[in-house]
């Protein structure tokens, strides 16, 4: 029985609740991911300085989360703490962000 | 997901910022690719070597780009506070909010916590007086 295995078996945990709050933050995650597509289609960003938006608006919102909806305490209702809420589903909220930026670029400069 | 009156305004409210911040930078882009020619009203006192506006195009006035990254942090600010709820995954902890109240299961509080099934024990029979029940319902019956 190795270190991990045993921090399981005396702090046991809840399946269902990692998956439903991993679900939730994913769901976050993509939502506020195309609203941050919208604002850099608007801004008219181009490139590296889009990526690096998204960057920054995901670091933005994973502090909002922890803040608002975990209370400070992201170890509570996550495994990996911090590293999980900011990690959570980059690959669906980079498409996001793209399907809407591109949408709001082709719109707003015609 | 209960979303409280605050966390609804805010979202109205920056919603309507960021179509005005849209609206603003679509005619804006309207603006700078229709007027190329620079604006030919005589002024006595400006000097001729500089022109109008920089017809570039590509850069935004600074109002609408403000306005845009405060409306999106505002709009996020106002989903992410509207009562999304995250329940703790150690079990220790979910079932002892469970048990005092704290945590929520399907919406309202479970009585007796998660392990209250264990605790409920069913009492003897009363053979007797079901079976007089039963001769006093086909009795009824006919």
């Amino acid at each position: 029985m190795n270190a991990e295995e045993r921090d399981l078996f005396l702090n046991p945990i809840v399946p269902e609740n990692l998956i439903a709050n991993s679900k939730t933050i994913s769901d976050l995650h993509s939502l506020s991911s195309s609203l941050l597509g919208i604002a850099a289609g608007i801004l008219g960003l181009e490139s590296y300085t889009g990526f690096l938006f998204y960057l920054l608006g995901t670091l933005f919102v994973s502090t909002l989360i922890v803040t608002f909806v975990m209370g400070g305490k992201p170890e509570v209702y996550s495994r990996g703490g911090w590293k999980d809420v900011i990690a959570a589903d980059v690959t669906g909220g980079v498409m996001g962000f793209v399907l809407t930026w591109t949408l709001f670029f082709g719109l707003v400069r015609v | 997901m209960a979303r409280s009156l605050p966390s609804k305004l805010l979202i109205a409210f920056s919603s309507l910022l960021l179509a005005h911040a849209c609206y603003s930078a679509h005619e804006h882009s309207l603006l700078s690719t229709t007027a190329t020619t620079p604006p030919t009203t005589p002024s006595s006192s400006s000097s001729p070597s500089t022109p109008g506006t920089p017809t570039t195009g590509s850069s935004l006035p600074l109002d609408i780009t403000l306005e845009t990254l405060i409306s999106v942090s505002l709009l996020l600010v106002g989903i992410i506070s509207s009562g999304w709820e995250l329940k703790p995954i150690s079990l220790r902890n979910y079932a002892g909010g469970v048990e005092s109240g704290r945590v929520l299961v399907d919406g309202q509080v479970k009585r007796g916590g998660l392990f209250g099934g264990l605790e409920e024990r069913p009492g003897f029979l009363d053979v007797r007086k079901q079976r007089k029940e039963f001769t006093e319902w086909m009795k009824v019956q006919g």
